[in-house]
């Protein structure tokens, strides 16, 4: 008799959790929105959205306001479950690349899973021609750099899939 | 000459060089912020990034010649910069006979003139 079941392991759901952090007073709720056709929660400074993505796996992603939860947040407790960030901020603004510097050393202090940065252009063109960003800019192994327009569904996706690409390749 | 290991940027600092290279402002700047061995390891960052917006601008076009030539065309028009100041890395501090002071102020000129040469791969005017 097998000491273990495989069957009971291979139809166990699985829970993917990514956490969107966004350098604004709100939650990134564009953002989730593009990835997730169900939205669980939202409030101000919170978002929370999950998409099937197989038959036995779930993608959570939970988007968070780098302001009012943040500093009180259970880090500790949530990290270690968190496949990877996306560190959100509009690249128009100063203030918002200063603060998403201050997370990446934090964030990265915190937690192993890797890191894409994503600079949010809003309603404006990306003024980049796309191979300069596409694939996203290298920063280190576990981090990189790339751009969105909150109001191109797809840009935000493209930005998310090179995160599960950054994981995979953690794992080949 | 003096081999030391490099040390190596936290990604904060790295997000912020990619940050102001992207929007075309100087890092002499920034450098300033920085001991010697940061600006060293800095000026390294952004000799990747240089041939790496190179490659991703040109693709099979582009070649390190290219951006060498582009770098010693600029620094031929600047008599008290010595070409391969830049590439000589951790050696250059033993090799020069320079102030600290006018290495460093060196070193912040050539950072900008990569950058320079970045911004015409990334298609920006430097500005600040």
């Amino acid at each position: 008799m097998p000491l273990v079941d495989l069957d009971s392991i291979m139809t166990t759901p699985r829970i993917a959790e990514i956490m969107v952090v966004r350098s604004a007073a709100s939650a990134p709720v564009e953002f989730i929105q593009a990835i997730c056709p169900h939205i669980e929660r939202e409030r101000t400074d919170l978002v929370w959205g999950q998409l099937q993505a197989t038959e036995d796996l779930q993608l959570f992603l939970y988007g968070l306001s780098i302001r009012s939860p943040f500093e009180n947040f259970a880090w500790d407790l949530v990290v270690h479950k968190i496949l990877g960030f996306v560190l959100l901020f509009d690249w128009h603004h100063e203030s918002a690349c200063q603060e998403i510097k201050d997370l990446i050393d934090f964030i990265l202090h915190k937690s192993a899973a890797p890191i894409i940065c994503v600079a949010d252009v809003g309603n404006q063109p990306i003024l980049y021609r796309e191979e300069i960003y596409r694939p996203p800019i290298v920063l280190s192994r576990r981090c990189r750099f790339t751009f969105c327009q909150s109001s191109q569904p797809a840009t935000i996706r493209r930005a998310v899939v090179a995160l599960l690409d950054m994981l995979l390749n953690e794992v080949g | 000459m003096e081999n030391r290991t490099p040390v190596s940027l936290p990604e904060s600092l790295k997000f912020q060089i990619l940050c102001r290279m992207l929007k075309g402002k100087r890092l002499s700047v920034l450098m300033e912020q920085l001991d010697d061995e940061q600006c060293l390891a800095l000026q390294s960052f952004v000799w990747e990034k240089t041939l790496e917006f190179g490659i991703r601008a040109k693709g099979r076009r582009f070649s390190q010649e290219e951006l060498l030539g582009q770098l010693k065309a600029a620094e031929a028009r600047k008599s008290d910069i010595v070409y391969g100041f830049v590439f000589k890395g951790l050696s250059r501090f033993s090799l020069q006979n320079d102030s600290p002071a006018l290495i460093r102020a060196k070193m912040q000129e050539q950072v900008d003139l990569m950058c320079r040469v970045a911004n015409q791969f990334i298609e920006i005017q430097m500005s600040e």
